[in-house]
């Protein structure tokens, strides 16, 4: 029962998760100028993320794939036989997929900076934000959202984007390799 | 020989003296105890409920004591300091909390294993002196981030595990096939085609063949291969009803041909496989059953002078069912 284990897909996955954080860590540093110990734990923090809920979508979608389409699945994870049919929906996937990991580490990040806030933090720059007039703090808001939010998408743009590019490089060797001396 | 015993049990006490009342020793006495009494009670009684609570006792001090035992030990690993004591209690809380339901769902506690791990390991970052409750420092909710993250990653693997077991229950025949070019599975048994169910479908069928045509004349022989087309189409019906209803059952078929001259013929078996297959458009299994006159010994009258007998060769080896696209693939 127990001879057939999924080991390629998780030394797959270790790889591919590695080499995302090591890459949007780079670019979280360079972009947002955090420090390198936050950076890295930003990047794995959101990475793990789209990776748990990509599972996620994967189990629940599971159930629901027509009978023929699970027989391409099954072939495509036990023999790696790619007809034309399955690979236009993969190409397909891989569009939805990688926005949809934009837009979830995105609030990943997000999410994240709030579960980190500090009270202490909280307090003392509320206790700034009282001292100072509501228009000054209008405005220096409104600067702040503008510098700050549209860098910060772009920054999660740019490590997404140039981490599914060495995902797609890896994948790409592996079919380059010869199959008899591959992983 | 009293004394002998006495002076060992003195030296085990000594040796395993719990240094405190409450301490971790205590604890897997304790569950040692719970055990020996539940044991005690199976032998001597029969109340089942006492004897299952008495050994839920000890499930539960085991793993509350192996948990406090392991509370402090750490492995390091790469720079990485591993603590295993978690992980350890959450196996032993899984295999206690799962065990009624472990036929009906078996990938429950392995699923589970990594949340409740997670879960156990996160408690003493809520807890301060005293013990009182408190909300984790900045640092120790990061690192709480990341642990939930990775073990319901650990757990989606477990999962996706037990999904391709099902497939395999549902699909057997994948089995007989090659996982080399897989991106995904690995198989540590070596593929035999004896997992193949082609193998049954093709025994069942040559017995049914026999059942037919053993013992016939050769008119009748050579009616039946005549019309082989359609006797076995009905022979796969009567194999597919006869073997286990499984999802795969629709990716076979039976097919046979008829080669030679009177009054030898083959039969050619073969069992098709559509189904995913490392080989583009699948494989098929065959056997092929040569027929044969023998003469009657002493015939009696009005039978014919001889009879047909049947003899079928081992199952051949999974043919590709496309040669083109097998041989330019170099397998």
């Amino acid at each position: 029962m127990f001879s057939v284990l999924p080991l390629r897909a998780i030394a797959f996955q270790c790889l591919f998760l590695l080499l995302a954080i090591a890459i949007e860590a780079a670019v979280l540093h360079e972009g947002l100028k955090l420090p390198y110990r936050k950076s890295v734990e930003y990047a794995a923090s959101i990475n793990l993320l789209s990776t748990a809920i990509g599972w996620l979508i994967f189990f629940s979608i599971e159930p629901l794939v027509p009978t023929n389409l699970k027989f391409q699945l099954i072939n495509c994870i036990f023999f790696d036989q790619w007809s034309s049919g399955i690979a236009a929906w993969i190409i397909f996937a891989g569009f939805v997929t990688f926005f949809i990991s934009f837009l979830v580490k995105l609030s990943g990040l997000d999410l994240l900076k709030l579960l980190l806030q500090d009270k202490e933090e909280k307090r003392s720059e509320q206790e700034i934000q009282a001292d100072k007039s509501k228009r000054y703090q209008n405005t220096i808001r409104a600067r702040k959202n503008a510098r700050e939010g549209p860098s910060r998408a772009n920054a999660v743009l740019i490590a997404n984007a140039l981490s599914y590019t060495a995902i797609l490089l890896v994948l790409f060797i592996r079919i380059i390799v010869p199959a008899d001396i591959r992983l | 020989m009293l004394e002998a015993i006495k002076r060992f049990f003195e030296q085990f006490w000594t040796q395993f003296k719990p240094p405190r009342s409450f301490s971790w020793q205590t604890l897997i006495f304790l569950s040692l105890f719970s055990w020996g009494m539940s044991l005690l009670n199976s032998v001597l009684t029969d109340t089942e409920f006492v004897q299952d609570f008495l050994a839920t006792m000890g499930w539960f001090f085991l793993t509350l004591g192996v948990g406090w035992a392991l509370a402090d030990f750490k492995i390091e690993f790469l720079g990485l300091k591993i603590y295993p004591g978690p992980w350890i209690t959450g196996a032993l809380t899984c295999t206690f909390l799962f065990e009624g339901l472990r036929e009906e769902f078996p990938a429950l506690p392995f699923v589970s294993w990594p949340l409740i791990s997670a879960a156990i390991a996160a408690v003493p970052k809520f807890l301060k002196r005293g013990p009182e409750f408190k909300v984790p420092d900045a640092k120790g909710r990061q690192e709480l981030v990341i642990l939930f993250l990775v073990s319901i990653i650990l757990s989606c693997w477990f999962s996706f595990h037990f999904l391709l077991q099902d497939w395999l229950g549902d699909y057997p025949s994948i089995l007989a096939d090659r996982f080399d070019r897989s991106a995904f599975v690995i198989n540590t048994a070596s593929p035999r085609v004896s997992d193949s169910r082609g193998v049954l479908i093709l025994n069942l069928a040559e017995s049914i063949v026999i059942d037919e045509l053993e013992g016939r004349s050769l008119a009748e022989t050579e009616l039946w291969l005549f019309n082989v087309q359609s006797r076995v189409a009905d022979i796969e019906k009567q194999v597919l009803d006869r073997i286990s209803f499984l999802e795969e059952n629709v990716l076979w078929n039976l097919e046979g041909s008829v080669s030679g001259n009177a009054p030898r013929y083959t039969l050619n078996l073969q069992a098709i496989w559509q189904g995913p297959s490392s080989q583009t458009g699948g494989y098929f299994l065959q056997k092929p059953c040569s027929i044969t006159q023998q003469p009657v010994r002493n015939p009696p009258a009005a039978s014919p002078p001889t009879v047909s007998q049947i003899e079928c060769n081992p199952i051949s080896d999974l043919i590709p069912l496309n040669p083109i696209t097998a041989s330019s693939q170099g397998s």
